[in-house]
């Protein structure tokens, strides 16, 4: 690539896009060089990798993208300082720093999404985030509080250990505190309006918003599940409003007209679900899922340039009522015998849903119209899928380590899987039959997370 | 109860068709506004046309709320960077206060009228805000929501519920549930949506009374409404007026629609838009300190000092600013008339060329064309870029027909894509890519979309979308490069086929009459002679951007925002069928029977050409074939070389921003546009234009009755007016007028651009595409200056017979310059008059006689 000599000392950016790759390259020296000894390090390493990844990706990006912005300097600096807090609340083991590195990321993220001078949706939108993050920051400063006051240590892997010794009401209040600062970072409902809209923020910045900053909820209530595992209540506070979340986000998405918010309903259900696994003591399959999300979608809303283009109505790929109908209950069936032989786990509902994924798929390949050409190719390009999501899952269960004994009991996990199964088995009847959402529904959607500002001076 | 007793009590005044006639007039404030897919410029100022050029400007701000003209502190700055003459620019003021003798009328002790106009001008501080975008308003935002969710085009995957119903009920059934609605407009609101009449036209009716609308006012009131949201607004004048019919199929929806909205709104009472008036500043003292004057000495100038005094000091930026485009104008003018007028005086004759080439009248071929031409004995002509084929073409596997012709015209003829005989492989393996790519997202986006399936297709397709974002963010070109070696590029395994015609039901293939008539058509608007060289190319042009929602506004315009490439192939097809030889040389047109016609491609992000169906070049024509390719890339690595500077970037860097997923600016685009030249290409063939022309070829000697020049003037003129309004407009509001940043834009509906989370339809030109890295305008607003070397007879006849030209020169709207060929002398169309000026006389004087 060349840049003309100007431009390289016009802007901070090629020396910003260089440290992150720099960081990059140290960070996967270091992981191979097999001194990543703890779950912990694991666990930072693994989201610092995908921080540094996308946002070296994102710089060099922006160098194009970002040329003509009048405040490239400005934004190229908050986008090394926003990666270096990600970076710090990581890896650090000191409770201060973790709670420092953690504000200041939000705010500078909120200070991203209103990057645009003059504009006054941009700051409501920014005021918003900044709201959100406030009560996020200081509910987490609380559990932080908590647990350093009540374990007399700042050090969290002094006070993890001996988590269990605390006092009932103390572990309760901080396992809480750290699910609701979980959820307002990763926009999951009721704190989902930020994210929702946010699209006032450059491209870019939605893109790294998904490496490191929205799914930091995942981290912390990784980091801290000892914490989560004495607190049964909290953990299923943070399943019921995964679930929900998940759920609400991808009905955001369906009936969302543009690409940026639909893409953002689409994050409030991933997020969802992660809080969720999380929730559920799948801490694997949560850290897998943020790290593929995130590049997932970081490629999409780079990308969201390429939605230009009058579609056909009809989706070309329908699986019939009866189809859906049939792998939902093949699903279930293989929940009710993995449960019924006593194997039932916190995997149980991730690694099912890919299950009725990879079966929903194939059945569409297999009534797909195509080529035999494009059909084998296809196929081929699906088993490399499967193949990326275990190898991907392995790793990260090597990353993160054991998972949490289950505190749900069977009958409730069955459930759980019965309402994913159940809404998509409705909602594909409903894609199906061509039906829209019923209208008091579509509306609610349609306006989740509506910003209603109007500068000053305007009335309402 | 009461109160909607009272509301259903209202008796409308004017009936339904009544209402229909008005909301049809009031709906042409905006022009109709093109899909990004096939991006077409449109002046926003359409609807205002048949005003003078000032006036234009000035109502539409008010309706619109947008500036009048570029900021004043860009201005200045064109000015110092020397875009602009400082004499243009004290011309320009001194027919602004009226002539000479005005102008130089003392106000005060040694200061002049024009002195303190000019300091107005220059010095005084600006009180523009550059940067500042105005927000839509709640009640307008709310009315854009339900638009993007009606008119979405397969973004959502679960549409708005009763579409079929049309706009207005489809959003009053849907409002009955919006909180935001009740915010807006409170209980009123909610009775008026029981008691409303569902029919669009009769609840305008009924709303025009309600509100207490004069009779007579009707027209503006709505204007006004139809104004505040111009992208959508403008989005259902192309649905309707424009696009196919199965666009709209399902989802109907007309101008009365969205005003029945806007009548709801403003009857529950939801605030009204409040245009922020620009407090004019009060410049009287600070001009009075410029001139070291307090306010008494201003005071005592006397009455008809003080008058004059404050005269100037009230001149609003906006016409502060027309004074500046003026004399930009001037500039532009005074540099490159002279020159055509001595280029005019002796015509340069070449012998027998090479090679002849037909280019696209587009601005970004001329510079091609000089470069080219400077490679060997190369003839180039300028030519509308559909080379007037009125087509639409079915891709093969596409479900829609593309429309390959300017968007003045409706498609007369449907053709086909085939498979290229011989090709059959290749075309299977595209077919299979193509259906393979088309099942791969369905796949996708079933997956992505699901309640129980889109946690696992994010995390099995997350790795892949790591390695894709890297290789497409670090090594764009390889990725390219790995793309065209397993699919073989399009245009080898597929051609748009002559011989039949679709089974779509509408006129069939050509017949013979009307090939031989597209093939006259080249020969008569260009001046083409019939002697041709061995070899004649047909050069259509397209752009290269990748992952830009306004990727098709870089292609040809009169191809309908497409690459003009078919419309080449078609007719260099034609023109190479010895049938149609035989019917030329019965008209007076025998060929060269060496003479071999090429179909080629300019892409003008890369300056590379792609030539078409090179295996049917006769053997015979096979080195003439390698000179050209040779001159070709020679002319190609030239022209980048000179539009990188341009960029600020370097030739090689151009060719990665072609295919990089984050370049917001691939080329200049038709930026800087500002002459439309019709005369032979001798005429220009020893000026640099600096790719700022449109070029049309054109030969007086073969046109006797006007013809020809009539259709010039009519087509590819107004086509290069709305181009050069386009740009005009959305540089000097590009919030308004523009589509504004493009980091911060949002593709709805697969339609066109929002900015963040909403708000109205954008129109017009990104940012980016006009403004420098630094902020300043790359693209100067000023209006077409056309040129005309033609005996002044035969220009005048075209224009009096034709409303639309009088319009255009007549109100100002573009600057017309004839240069007679047979006296060399060159005059300029006066306002409302006839060719009157002499060109030579100094500017100062003959600006005077407007």
């Amino acid at each position: 690539m060349q840049f003309s000599g100007a431009e390289a000392t016009r802007t901070p950016g090629i020396p910003i896009a260089g440290i992150f790759f720099a960081g990059l390259s140290a960070l996967i020296v270091w992981a191979l060089s097999g001194r990543v000894a703890t779950p912990a390090a694991g666990l930072a390493t693994a989201i610092g990798l995908l921080t540094l990844f996308v946002a070296a990706i994102v710089a060099t990006f922006s160098l194009r993208y970002m040329r003509a912005d009048r405040q490239s300097s400005r934004f190229f600096v908050r986008l090394g300082l926003l990666v270096t807090s990600v970076l710090g609340f990581l890896f650090t083991d000191n409770l201060i720093a973790l709670g420092a590195a953690w504000c200041a990321s939000g705010w500078l993220l909120a200070g991203l999404i209103g990057h645009a001078d003059g504009w006054y949706e941009a700051s409501a939108a920014a005021a918003r985030a900044r709201r959100a993050f406030l009560i996020g920051d200081a509910v987490l400063l609380a559990a932080l509080g908590i647990l350093g006051w009540q374990s007399g240590s700042m050090q969290v892997g002094v006070i993890l250990p001996g988590v269990a010794q605390l006092p009932f009401f103390a572990i309760n209040a901080a396992a809480l505190l750290l699910v609701i600062a979980a959820a307002a970072r990763c926009a999951v409902p009721p704190f989902s309006g930020w994210l929702l809209s946010s699209m006032t923020a450059p491209t870019p910045v939605s893109a790294l918003m998904h490496a490191g900053l929205v799914n930091a909820g995942g981290f912390l209530l990784i980091r801290f599940a000892p914490v989560l595992e004495a607190a049964p209540f909290a953990r299923a506070v943070a399943m019921l409003l995964g679930l929900f979340g998940a759920i609400f986000g991808v009905g955001i998405m369906m009936v969302r007209p543009d690409i940026k918010r639909s893409l953002a309903g689409s994050t409030v259900s991933q997020m969802g679900f992660m809080i969720m696994s999380c929730g559920l003591g799948a801490y694997a399959a949560a850290l897998w899922h943020i790290i593929a999300h995130g590049l997932f979608k970081a490629w999409l809303f780079l990308g969201s340039g390429s939605a230009i283009g009058i579609k056909a109505r009809r989706p070309a790929v329908v699986l019939s009522g009866r189809a859906s109908l049939l792998i939902a209950a093949a699903t279930l069936g293989a929940a009710l015998s993995v449960v019924s032989i006593g194997k039932g786990n916190a995997n149980l509902i991730p690694l099912l849903l890919a299950f009725a994924t990879a079966s929903a798929t194939l059945v569409a390949w297999l009534g797909a119209k195509m080529p035999m050409r494009a059909r084998v190719t296809l196929l081929l390009a699906l088993i490399a899928l499967v193949a990326f999501h275990s190898g991907g899952l392995s790793l990260a269960g090597v990353a993160a380590g054991r998972d949490a004994a289950l505190i749900a009991p069977d009958w409730a996990m069955l459930i759980l899987l019965v309402v994913f199964l159940g809404a998509w088995t409705l909602q594909q009847h409903y894609v199906a039959a061509q039906r829209p959402v019923p209208l008091p529904l579509y509306v609610q959607l349609l306006n989740a997370g509506r910003l209603l500002a109007a500068p000053p001076g305007e009335q309402k | 109860m009461n109160m909607i007793s009272r509301i259903v009590a209202i008796d409308p005044i004017l009936t339904r068709t009544e209402v229909a006639g008005i909301v049809a007039l009031s709906g042409r404030t905006v022009p109709p506004i093109w899909p990004l897919e096939s991006a077409i410029a449109v002046n926003p100022l359409a609807g205002f046309e048949d005003l003078p050029f000032d006036e234009a400007v000035r109502l539409a701000a008010r309706r619109f709320g947008a500036r009048e003209s570029l900021p004043l502190s860009q201005w200045r700055k064109l000015l110092a960077a020397g875009k602009i003459g400082e004499r243009e620019l004290r011309d320009a003021a001194i027919v602004h206060l009226g002539g000479l003798n005005a102008a130089f009328e003392l106000v005060g002790p040694d200061i002049s009228r024009l002195d303190l106009l000019m300091a107005h001008l220059l010095d005084l501080p600006a009180y523009d805000r550059d940067d500042e975008r105005r927000e839509p308003g709640p009640t307008a935002g709310f009315i854009a929501k339900w638009c993007a969710a009606f008119f979405d085009q397969g973004q959502a995957s679960s549409p708005m519920p009763n579409r079929e119903l049309g706009l207005y009920r489809a959003a009053l059934a849907a409002i009955a549930y919006d909180p935001e609605f009740r915010a807006l407009t409170g209980a009123t609101g909610q009775q008026l949506l029981l008691s409303l009449p569902r029919d669009p036209l009769e609840a305008i009716a009924e709303g025009l009374v309600a509100l207490g609308i004069d009779h007579g006012d009707e027209e503006t009131r709505l204007a006004e409404l139809v104004a505040r949201l111009p992208g959508w607004a403008g989005h259902i004048r192309w649905r309707n007026e424009h696009a196919d019919p199965e666009m709209s199929a399902g989802a109907p929806a007309g101008m009365a629609d969205l005003l029945a909205l806007w009548l709801l709104l403003e009857r529950g009472g939801a605030a009204p838009h409040a245009t922020i008036a620009d407090e004019a500043p009060n410049t009287s003292s600070s001009l009075a300190a410029h001139f070291g004057l307090t306010d008494v000495t201003v005071a005592g100038l006397g009455m008809h000092g003080h008058a004059r005094f404050a005269k100037v000091a009230r001149i609003s930026e906006g016409t502060l600013g027309l004074i500046f485009q003026t004399a930009a104008e001037w500039t532009y003018s005074n540099a490159l008339a002279p020159k055509l007028q001595s280029a005019a005086a002796s015509l340069p004759q070449i012998g027998t060329p090479d090679a002849q080439l037909v280019f696209c009248i587009d601005v970004r071929s001329e510079p091609f064309r000089r470069a080219l031409e400077a490679e060997g004995r190369f003839e180039t002509y300028g030519y509308a870029g559909f080379f007037g084929l009125p087509i639409a073409l079915h891709r093969f596997g596409d479900e829609r027909r593309t429309r390959l012709l300017p968007v003045l015209l409706s498609p007369q003829h449907d053709v086909s894509e085939v498979p290229i005989p011989g090709r059959d492989q290749a075309a299977a393996a595209l077919a299979a890519g193509q259906a393979r790519s088309r099942q791969a997202t369905a796949l996708f986006d079933a997956g992505k979309g699901g309640t129980a399936t889109a946690f696992a297709t994010a995390e099995a397709t997350g790795p892949l979308a790591g390695l894709l974002m890297a290789a497409r963010t670090l090594a764009p070109g390889l990725v390219k490069r790995i793309g065209s070696a397993f699919a073989p590029s399009r245009h080898k395994a597929f051609a748009p086929s002559l011989g039949h015609d679709g089974d779509h039901g509408r006129t069939a293939t050509f017949t013979r009459e009307e090939k031989l008539g597209f093939a006259l058509a080249l020969f008569k608007l260009t001046g083409l002679p019939a002697q041709t060289a061995r070899i004649v190319a047909l050069v259509g042009h397209g752009g290269s951007a990748v992952n830009n929602p306004y990727a098709a506004a870089l292609d040809c315009g009169a191809c309908g925002g497409h690459a003009g490439g078919p419309n080449a192939r078609i007719l260099a097809a034609i023109l190479n069928n010895p049938e149609v030889r035989d019917d030329l040389a019965a008209c007076d047109f025998a060929l060269p029977e060496t003479t071999w016609f090429l179909a080629a491609e300019h892409n003008t992000t890369t300056d590379e050409v792609v030539i078409f169906d090179r295996s049917a070049v006769p053997e015979s024509h096979s080195d003439d074939l390698e000179h050209l390719d040779e001159s070709l890339a020679k002319a190609g690595a030239a022209n980048r070389q000179r539009r990188a500077a341009l960029l600020g970037r370097t030739a090689a860097d151009l060719m990665v921003g072609a295919v990089h997923w984050g370049e917001v600016r691939p080329e200049w685009g038709l930026a800087g546009n500002a002459a439309f030249i019709v005369g032979p290409r001798a005429l220009t063939r020893e000026i640099d234009l600096e790719g700022r022309a449109f070029l049309h070829s054109y030969d007086w000697q073969t046109d006797a009755d006007g013809t020809a020049l009539t259709t010039i003037l009519t087509a590819p003129m107004v086509v290069a007016q709305w181009i050069n309004c386009q740009y005009l407009f959305s540089t000097i509001d590009n919030d308004r007028y523009g589509s504004g940043d493009k980091v911060t834009q949002n593709v709805v509906g697969g339609i066109g651009v929002l900015q963040g989370n909403g708000g109205d339809l954008r129109v017009g030109l990104p940012r980016q595409s006009l403004f420098m890295d630094d902020g300043t305008p790359f693209h100067i607003p000023q209006r077409l200056m056309t040129v005309v070397l033609s005996p002044f007879e035969l220009v005048e006849r075209a224009v009096d017979s034709n409303d639309i030209l009088a319009r255009l020169f007549g109100k100002g709207w573009v600057t017309l310059v004839v240069i007679d060929p047979r006296t060399g002398k060159a005059m300029r169309w006066r306002r409302d008059v006839e060719l009157a000026v002499h060109w030579n006389a100094s500017p100062s004087n003959q600006e005077l006689e407007f």
